[in-house]
């Protein structure tokens, strides 16, 4: 056991309680934190205790400390056996602030599950009355497009959403599926065909992606249905791209391809801008950059093809 | 398991009528002939043995499960019928998987076993993404419906994610199973903050292979191991290596012995998992 000795720091209306009566956050209960630092901070507290006590509320409900700020910290408690924590007590957050608190300690990553952070998203919007992205990314320190995919999640039904949130990993389905179909379903031109029934459509897309002969095998299928309506739309095709996609959606065995129209078909297009820029790409790569150094034209030329490509790599992202 | 008949008792029409009492209510419909064919894969030298394990299976038809629902939701505090006279909000969701899997079929046990099965109910059972925007508190009950738990670890995985952050708000909650071993009893327990409410506990006699199983003598388990090894080289003793002679109606466990439950290129199982 840890005691701080009388030339350590002295923390004033600080308590000492036993590690073990401490529990996480159950609204931050991903405790994916990276190795490294976490070992940086264990060989910290190793050689200096805990000098930050970890901020606790009592929850009155189930009689208990619930760790509001310091869950590393505790960890590595655990990890060193340390008997005890310094704990600094703070009154019992609401559920908004709760949710709030741990969105901002425990900042967003890419690789957690989607899923549960648009439900909170939801239950802050349910709470605050607040809808803009913006300030709800202000408000929960994501980043706005992140807000953008979870209000797309929270559009689905609590049927499909629940899909997202299989027990077993290897049994959900990914929110990224739902978020790239999203386009699809809120395509205005989709909404008006006179076949189109949502809940329908969307199960039908889940047996294509799920069960065999799997006609969509990723979920960026999606951007080349409405890349395919896009076409259609300018090439006033719209009639017969909706007998495509209504097919497309009947037969488990229709494949993507069968959505492409020959008059508004920008495949073949893509396909020779592709082979240009690998032309490009090579060139590029094979260049000296010291032989070239003075050549200002060509680092002007270079320079606003390199915007032009972020430019239009943005607004594409901005689309999905 | 069950207690299997002695040694040496014949092979005949009245043990196969008793298997096929047994039996018949399995998902994919054993008769005399897939019976004959799977003691058939049997050596002659093991057919006896093989026949004993058939008799030890516990097999847990639809009216057992309902019965045990219906007794388990009973034994809840707080629970009654009538809304006016339940203690708290109660809501009824399936754990294993969101829909077509075994939380499913058992929510629809469930409701049958309870008498909830009328649109009356509907309210109570719900999607595992409601749970959040209910805003349940320690007044509130949800219980979680499940088959079997054979190590605990799917259920402690379950709660880890997604359950614990979808019940954060702190109700009480309970995992209802119609059975499961004493060692998921104890992780589930220990891990997680369900209540387990649970129709059977298995005891460690009911692994196959341990110590604790007397029905077959060590021989005789080499003997079986030998032929689960045909089944499932990966898995001889099932998932979790938990050596259950276990077959639920609507499904066989993962934690029961591969030449009960799976399907490979040398072995034909009687109780195939889907």
């Amino acid at each position: 056991m840890r005691v701080p000795s009388p030339d350590q720091p002295h923390t004033i209306g600080v308590k000492t309680v036993a590690t073990d009566t401490l529990h996480p956050n159950p609204h931050n209960p991903r405790m994916l934190f990276d190795r490294e630092p976490m070992d940086v901070l264990e060989r910290s507290i190793d050689r200096t205790g805990i000098l930050v006590p970890l901020t606790v509320y009592w929850e009155k409900a189930r009689k208990r400390y619930v760790i509001l700020d310091g869950q590393r910290r505790w960890m590595c408690a655990q990890k060193l056996k340390l008997k005890t924590v310094p704990i600094s007590e703070v009154s019992e957050p609401s559920l908004v602030q709760n949710i709030v608190t741990m969105f901002q300690i425990h900042k967003f990553r890419e690789d957690w599950e989607l899923m549960p952070t648009a439900l909170k998203i939801e239950l802050l919007i349910q709470e605050t009355g607040e809808k803009d992205e913006d300030s709800l990314a202000e408000m929960t320190g994501l980043a706005p497009a992140v807000i953008v995919r979870c209000k797309k999640l929270i559009y689905f039904d609590k049927e499909f959403q629940s899909m997202m949130l299989d027990g077993n990993p290897d049994l959900r389905v990914k929110a990224d599926f739902f978020i790239e179909l999203h386009s699809v379903i809120r395509d205005k031109d989709v909404r008006k065909f006179d076949w189109f029934k949502e809940k329908t459509f969307i199960q039908q897309m889940l047996r294509k992606y799920q069960e065999d002969p799997r006609t969509i095998i990723s979920v960026t299928s999606f951007r080349l249905i409405k890349q395919h309506l896009t076409n259609a739309r300018k090439a006033d095709a719209m009639g017969k791209l909706s007998n495509r996609l209504r097919e497309f959606a009947e037969n488990p065995a229709t494949e993507l391809s069968h959505l492409e129209i020959v008059e508004v078909n920008v495949h073949s297009d893509a396909r020779a801008m592709v082979k240009r820029v690998d032309d490009l790409t090579a060139l590029i790569h094979k260049m000296d950059e010291e032989k070239f150094y003075g050549e200002e034209d060509l680092w002007r030329a270079l320079t606003q093809l390199s915007k032009l490509v972020e430019e239009k790599l943005r607004k594409a992202d901005q689309r999905r | 398991m069950k207690r299997p008949k002695n040694r040496g008792v014949a092979v005949n029409p009245k043990r196969y009528n008793g298997w096929l009492a047994a039996f018949r209510n399995y998902r994919v419909p054993v008769n005399q002939e897939l019976i004959q064919h799977w003691l058939s894969q049997f050596d002659d030298a093991h057919r006896d043995i093989a026949a004993r394990v058939l008799d030890s299976v516990l097999f847990l038809d639809q009216a057992h499960i309902e019965t045990s629902f219906r007794t388990m939701l009973s034994s809840l505090e707080g629970w009654h019928r009538f809304k006016t006279r339940r203690q708290g909000r109660w809501y009824f969701v399936p754990f294993s998987r969101s829909a077509g899997e075994s939380g499913d079929s058992m929510t629809h046990a469930f409701r049958r076993a309870n008498g909830l099965s009328t649109r009356h109910f509907d309210e109570l059972f719900i999607q595992r993404s409601e749970l959040p925007l209910l805003k349940l508190g320690p007044d509130d009950h949800v219980v979680l419906i499940d088959d079997f738990s054979g190590t605990g670890d799917q259920a402690c995985k379950s709660w880890a994610d997604p359950f614990e952050e979808l019940l954060a708000s702190g109700p009480k909650v309970y995992l209802m199973i119609v059975a499961a071993t004493r060692a998921a009893q104890k992780q589930i327990k220990d891990k997680t903050e369900m209540e387990l409410v649970c129709g059977q506990i298995l005891k460690s006699s009911a692994h196959l292979f341990s110590a604790d199983c007397d029905y077959f003598e060590s021989a005789e388990k080499t003997a079986i191991l030998s032929y689960c090894l045909k089944a499932d080289p990966n898995k001889p003793k099932g998932y979790g290596e938990c050596g259950l002679a276990v077959v639920l109606a609507h499904q066989s466990p993962n934690n029961s012995i591969p030449i009960l439950t799976t399907s490979s290129d040398d072995w034909d199982p009687l109780f195939p998992r889907s």
